[in-house]
């Protein structure tokens, strides 16, 4: 277990500076039409930020964050879900859907095999009902779906 | 500001056949989500809002609201049944809920738990109902400048009254506002902050946002918190005598102040920006005890306390609306979402609404009532239907969940790049979760932003970027004095009671999801620091 706000604060504190010196120099134009430039607003965000971050990484909160298993298994989900969108981009969704959910479900801890068949075959019918019949929109294609 | 015959117009709307089916339908789909520990109204408002772009505004406004009204209702019926709340606003149901369940009285709990809901919420309503037009009358009289400075008082009690830290409520709401400014920026049309990528012209999507953070990121925290999850969430026994399952006329009566009470407490606190339901709740609650002949039942399956509890949390639903519709400015997640779903609709929020959209506001107000109706109907009916279909393992509910996300968010935003930004929230939703930042102010920081910087600059215009002008604005002068008058007290509060009430109870309405086992321990200092 670690005191997090320190850490927060100073993320926060570093986000503001790249955000001032890096990402809003970039990501912004100058404007033509007079009054407040389109830098303002994000330039004053940031320092905010920056001022922000500084006092809660001096005054931190009791706010504690405990690293266990918890990121591991986020990191698990997180990671299914993106191969699945990565899937979908490319093959299409009604046929990466099935997988994706068996992934999921596995991932949850089920094991039982009615279920899973519930799950694989309910919910991309369900979608496929929905999407398709009921509202006449046409579900994510992939490149090669 | 509306003729009599708009106002019959608009209920006249309501009472069709299609829109009681849709706001039926949303009451049931609140009820089951509701239900469920993990789910919740508001990820499934935020969830269906895709799926409602192909209604008609007033049915799909509807349809919403009939969720967040159902979910109020089933959330109480774990919280009773296992003493796990299905919502937030439940856990202080629980505390004398799950006693008398434990007493052989489940249904008698669960049916008190809904007449007390209703009655709350139906309260709030005729509130909001005669209230809303007076108080958009005189919102109109505001300008930019008086704009600016109602968004940064709403901005400082928001940030003041959610969460357990001021310093990082404002990070939170900095950051909403940051990720606000993406797009193009609306005095030059010059893009800004998008870094090539044309999808961002519009600016980041709002769905997109909403539906990362209030659902996936909620969802993936509470699988990866629990362990495996494959077992039914909830059960029901059958062989109750007939006394144990139904509350009496006399029972229902004998609360009646109590509700009011409650009632009252949580329209209240409803009105105002940043106070959530949780908090309404075990302030009724706390305010029943403190007011009771018998403290010590409270806690041993009082039914004065489940009837406390419910009615306060569901007043605060219609209550929410009253900012919402008068000033345009979300006082709470549900009524961002239902912001959202205007805007999605074509229409924007604000005083201007009576008087463009009149007909379709008070349609809108007949649908709340119907909606009240369905849920004691609904309620009274599907109970035990319901025990049995939140019985499905948590581990199909939450894979379908995640699919109708991604499905939803595709359908929107007209492809997948938005879900790749769903995504990027749900893991930045994941991090400001476990950092203690509150993703409920990132999230109407966000919705304010544009609102926020087109206020500033119609400002600047008007007192030719002289800010000292600002004086000659009194309603303006007001509430920017107010601002550090608010500060003040908020931190005397927070010094003097070490935590203030809306920190403590709105901790878990901060999550938007449900803590699945939000203890009664939790619920007990909740009180006592109230």
């Amino acid at each position: 277990m670690i005191k997090s706000d320190t850490t927060t604060g100073l993320c926060v504190l570093i986000l503001g500076l790249i955000l001032w010196l890096l990402l809003i120099p970039n990501g912004t134009e100058t404007g033509d039409a007079g009054g407040i430039e389109p830098d303002t607003l994000p330039n004053y965000l940031a320092w905010c930020l920056i001022a922000l971050g500084a006092v809660l990484a001096v005054r931190p909160t009791d706010n504690v964050v405990k690293i266990n298993g918890e990121l591991v298994k986020f990191g698990l989900f997180f990671g299914i879900l993106a191969v699945g969108l990565w899937a979908i981009w490319t093959f299409g969704f009604l046929y990466v859907s099935p997988f994706l959910v068996l992934a999921l479900m596995l991932a949850t801890g089920e094991r039982r095999a009615i279920w899973l068949a519930i799950g694989v075959v309910g919910i991309t019918s369900v979608i496929w009902v929905a999407v398709v019949w009921l509202l006449d929109r046409a579900l994510p294609g992939g490149t090669f779906g | 500001m509306n003729d009599f015959a708009m106002i019959l117009a608009g209920f006249g709307d309501a009472f069709t056949l299609t829109n009681l089916l849709f706001v039926a339908f949303g009451v049931a789909i609140g009820q089951f989500v509701g239900a469920v520990p993990g789910i919740g109204p508001i990820m499934a408002m935020a969830i269906a809002i895709p799926f409602t772009f192909g209604l008609d505004p007033l049915p799909a406004i509807a349809f919403l609201i009939g969720v967040n009204k159902g979910g109020l209702v089933g959330g109480a019926i774990p919280a009773v049944l296992i003493n796990t709340p299905g919502t937030p606003d439940a856990a202080a149901t629980a505390l004398d809920g799950y006693p008398l369940s434990q007493q052989g009285k489940p249904l008698k709990a669960t049916k008190m738990a809904l007449f007390s809901s209703v009655t709350g919420d139906t309260f709030s309503d005729i509130v909001l109902i005669t209230v809303a037009a007076p108080l958009a009358i005189l919102a109109l009289k505001m300008g930019p400048v008086e704009v600016l400075a109602l968004i940064l008082f709403a901005f400082c009690v928001i940030v003041g009254l959610i969460g357990t830290s001021f310093i990082k409520g404002a990070i939170a709401a900095v950051l909403g506002l940051l990720v606000a400014t993406v797009g193009t920026d609306p005095q030059n049309s010059t893009p800004r902050l998008i870094f090539g990528n044309y999808q961002l012209y519009d600016g980041v999507p709002l769905i997109s946002v909403a539906i990362g953070m209030l659902a996936v990121s909620q969802i993936l925290l509470r699988l990866s918190s629990n362990g495996p999850s494959v077992a039914p969430a909830i059960s029901l026994s059958s062989d109750q005598d007939h006394g144990a399952q139904r509350v009496s006329w006399a029972e229902y009566w004998s609360c009646r102040f109590v509700m009011l009470r409650g009632a009252s407490i949580g329209t209240l606190l409803g009105a105002l920006p940043g106070i959530g339901s949780t908090a309404a709740a075990f302030i009724s609650y706390a305010a029943t005890k403190s007011a009771s002949r018998t403290p010590e039942s409270f806690g041993r399956g009082n039914i004065q306390g489940i009837a406390a509890a419910e009615s306060a949390n569901s007043a605060v639903v219609g209550a929410n609306l009253i900012p919402l519709l008068t000033l345009g400015i979300p006082g709470s997640v549900g009524a961002a979402l239902i912001i959202s779903a205007f805007m999605i609709h074509g229409i924007q929020p604000g005083p201007l609404l009576f008087q463009d959209q009149g007909r379709l506001i008070y349609g809108l107000f007949g649908a709340m009532v119907m909606a009240n109706l369905s849920n004691l109907i609904i309620g009274q009916l599907g109970l035990r239907f319901w025990v049995k279909v939140v019985s499905a393992p948590e581990s199909l509910i939450f894979a379908a969940a995640l699919l109708m996300c991604i499905i939803g968010v595709s359908l929107a935003t007209g492809g997948l790049f938005g879900v790749t930004i769903m995504f990027a929230f749900a893991l930045a939703g994941y991090v400001m979760m476990k950092s203690g930042l509150s993703v409920v102010i990132f999230i109407i920081a966000f919705f304010l932003g544009p609102r926020l910087e087109i206020s500033i600059l119609q400002s600047f215009v008007l007192i030719n970027g002289d800010w000292t002008q600002i004086a000659n604005y009194p309603i303006a002068v007001l509430l920017t004095a107010l601002i550090p008058i608010f500060l003040i007290w908020r931190s005397v509060r927070f010094r003097h009671g070490g935590t203030h009430a809306g920190d403590t109870v709105t901790g878990p309405a901060d999550n938007s999801v449900p803590q699945p086992s939000a203890p009664p321990e939790t619920s007990l200092n909740t009180k006592q620091d109230l």
